[in-house]
């Protein structure tokens, strides 16, 4: 069975969209790394991840996001995050990530913000 | 008392189906779906021990996914035959791994601690268990 989600790359004027589909596992680290390095590569300064269509993230999902905000920060690039169900969000509270990102309740929001 | 068992493959993404599984026998024994949500996560991460620190991964072993419906709360025992682990201790540091002094994995137990109201791996020859407690109503 295909367990990597789909990580589209939607460009929206100055925010590159990366949009998660599926689930944040292990198995999630390919997608999500191409996807920023294509948008690194075109020289993004801000990154919005949306979880509009994902349900499930666990702890290595977590780490990847982790390691992902790592490098954006070395690179001084701003991370945003929209979409989070409330059980997302909570868990994004526990681990402190919130420290780290910008959070949205949507997508509009973000893009008018970030 | 209700018990259910379920063997699951020894093989990451299964962990969903005993996720699933924990998930409907608390909604049937009538827990929130905020708790729900916890369990879920909770199970996920103890399945995942169990089959990459445990059971390495090996395709002939099976997991045993053990929920008991008791009056006030729900027990879940994950079990695997494989070799003993530990869980860590406390709080993962997040500002070192942003900063990269480390590396980013680590949060399954603080997940699991975090969310159950009971956690408790024992380890023998036998096989290492993880067993979560979760009461209908937080205490």
């Amino acid at each position: 069975m295909d367990q990597k989600p789909l990580v589209t790359v939607i460009p929206k004027g100055q925010i590159s969209v990366l949009d998660i589909k599926g689930d944040v596992t292990s198995f999630a680290e390919e997608p999500i790394s191409k996807a920023y390095q294509q948008v690194t590569k075109n020289d993004s300064r801000k990154i919005l991840l949306k979880f509009n269509q994902s349900n499930y993230i666990n702890s290595a999902g977590i780490a990847i996001i982790i390691s992902m905000v790592s490098d954006a920060q070395k690179a001084k690039q701003k991370i945003g995050v929209s979409g989070l169900s409330n059980h997302f969000r909570k868990i994004f509270d526990m681990i402190g990530l919130v420290d780290y990102v910008e959070i949205y309740d949507s997508e509009e929001e973000a893009l008018a913000k970030l | 008392m209700n018990q259910i068992e379920l063997h699951l493959p020894n093989s990451l993404g299964y962990e969903k189906v005993a996720m699933e599984s924990a998930a409907a026998t608390a909604r049937l024994a009538g827990f929130s779906e905020d708790r729900i949500e916890d369990l879920k996560t909770a199970v996920g991460e103890a399945c995942i021990n169990a089959i990459e620190h445990g059971s390495k991964n090996r395709a002939t072993e099976r997991l045993l996914l053990t929920l008991t419906v008791e009056e006030d709360r729900l027990l879940v025992d994950v079990h695997d035959k494989g070799e003993r682990y530990s869980i860590s201790g406390g709080r993962p540091d997040i500002g070192a791994r942003i900063a990269g002094k480390m590396p980013s994995r680590g949060w399954g137990t603080f997940l699991m601690k975090s969310l159950v109201d009971a956690l408790e791996v024992t380890s023998t020859d036998e096989g290492n268990t993880t067993r979560m407690v979760i009461f209908l109503h937080r205490t």
